[in-house]
């Protein structure tokens, strides 16, 4: 990870969610030049997760769910998620300045260790292991 | 410790030549999505036991605290190698173990999900090879591992420990990137079925991108680990076949028919199907080499 920050491999991503995914991702895609990396499809027409890429960078995307309260992300429509190499250390430092913590760390069903705060106004924040740019 | 209390479970056989203790038990539920299953062993041999290992939709890990086993290549005997604790990765071939004397070890059957993330390495660099232990997790790693489950007290202990071991290893692990786990999952649900023309145009990307991240995460490309998953689910089936049942069984598990059947049977066995159920041995005890 330090070698990569080094050489400016992108570790942060904006998270957008859409109620008609898939026709957003198609209009990000003519409007702004984004290029589909992988669509993952979820039930129903929905999108689970996406990644598109425009030059070195990356955003990620999907469908919104139903409010759940065990998960911020299901109805925040923008967020950030960021990759860090020791998520312990991070979520021990967020808790201990008093970030507010949305989702505790834990094991996402997709297999990253995440987890999601408020910042000091209350912007969406997800800090994980799962590193889209990762070699293979 | 009775079974019951333990969760463990107990398969003996013993014949003149030959005897073994398999011992079994639920992996903590944590692990579901990475652990196909555990199995301890104690066996005694008095002249060499030889079992087939044909191909299937994991990676075992077998540390033994004994003597060594010996895996020979299926499609290349002259291929041997010698190990105490190794893995093996994703094989389309079938291996052959041998061992005289005793054995005693536990081996960790990972799912593809699991083995990714247990060993944050290029899984097509491991397949179709068993690698030592040591050279995967360090020499000292793998040293304490084997020594731990050597020391413990009873089986109940070594499930205990392998629970704790691989629960903290696999959190601090890489998961496998999601547009591959989708793809795996999609093909493991349909028994090696999907074509990769669905699945890449289900993920919008390309064939050749879906196969290139595929064959790196999971060891071999799709179309290799669909037909190792459509075997895998007839020789599940094989015991229920019966003379006439071969070609429904066939046809049944996705395959054209009797023929195309046979001919993977034979790839991935070196055996004809009905040799392969002849050869099965007793009391959980495997295939027969």
């Amino acid at each position: 990870m330090a070698d990569k920050a080094k050489i400016g491999v992108p570790n942060v991503f904006p998270c957008l969610r859409y109620d008609d995914a898939p026709k957003a991702i198609e209009w990000l895609n003519e409007t702004f030049g984004f290029e589909k990396q992988f669509v993952v499809p979820g039930e129903n027409n929905t999108v689970a997760h996406a990644q598109l890429r425009l030059g070195p960078g990356m955003i990620m995307t999907g469908s919104g769910g139903k409010p759940d309260s065990t998960n911020p992300w299901a109805t925040e429509r923008f967020g950030i998620y960021v990759v860090v190499p020791d998520i312990e250390a991070h979520y021990a430092r967020a808790k201990a300045v008093g970030a507010k913590i949305e989702r505790p760390l834990a094991e996402t069903e997709y297999g990253s260790r995440e987890y999601s705060a408020r910042d000091c106004e209350g912007n969406l924040w997800s800090f994980g292991t799962y590193d889209p740019y990762a070699e293979a | 410790m009775p079974a019951e209390a333990s969760g463990v479970q107990v398969n003996t056989h013993r014949s003149d030549e030959y005897s073994w203790a398999l011992v079994t038990r639920a992996p903590d539920s944590r692990l579901a999505p990475y652990v196909i299953d555990y199995c301890g062993y104690r066996e005694r041999a008095l002249t060499p036991m030889r079992r087939l290992q044909p191909p299937f939709a994991g990676v075992p890990m077998i540390v033994t605290f004994g003597p060594s086993i010996d895996i020979i290549n299926g499609n290349l005997p002259t291929e041997r190698g010698v190990f105490r604790s190794f893995l093996a990765g994703l094989h389309d071939v079938h291996v052959v173990t041998e061992f005289e004397g005793d054995q005693i070890g536990f081996q960790v059957n990972f799912t593809l999900l699991g083995a990714f993330r247990f060993l944050n390495v290029t899984m097509s660099d491991i397949a179709n090879r068993c690698v030592g232990l040591g050279d995967l997790l360090g020499d000292a790693a793998a040293g304490r591992l084997a020594g731990a489950l050597h020391d413990a007290n009873d089986w109940a202990a070594r499930f205990d420990l392998m629970d704790r071991f691989l629960l903290d290893r696999l959190g601090r692990g890489r998961p496998m990137s999601p547009d591959v786990a989708w793809a795996l999952k999609c093909l493991e649900e349909s028994h090696g079925a999907r074509s990769i023309g669905a699945l890449s145009r289900d993920l919008a990307c390309s064939r050749r991108t879906l196969i290139q991240r595929f064959h790196a995460q999971v060891g071999l490309n799709p179309k290799a680990v669909a037909g190792i998953l459509r075997f895998a689910h007839a020789i599940k089936h094989i015991h229920a076949a019966d003379e006439e049942g071969w070609a429904d069984l066939a046809v049944g598990c996705g395959y054209y028919d009797q023929a195309h059947f046979n001919r993977d049977f034979r790839r991935y066995t070196g055996r004809t199907p009905r040799e392969f159920r002849a050869s099965l041995l007793p009391d959980g005890g495997g295939v027969g080499g």
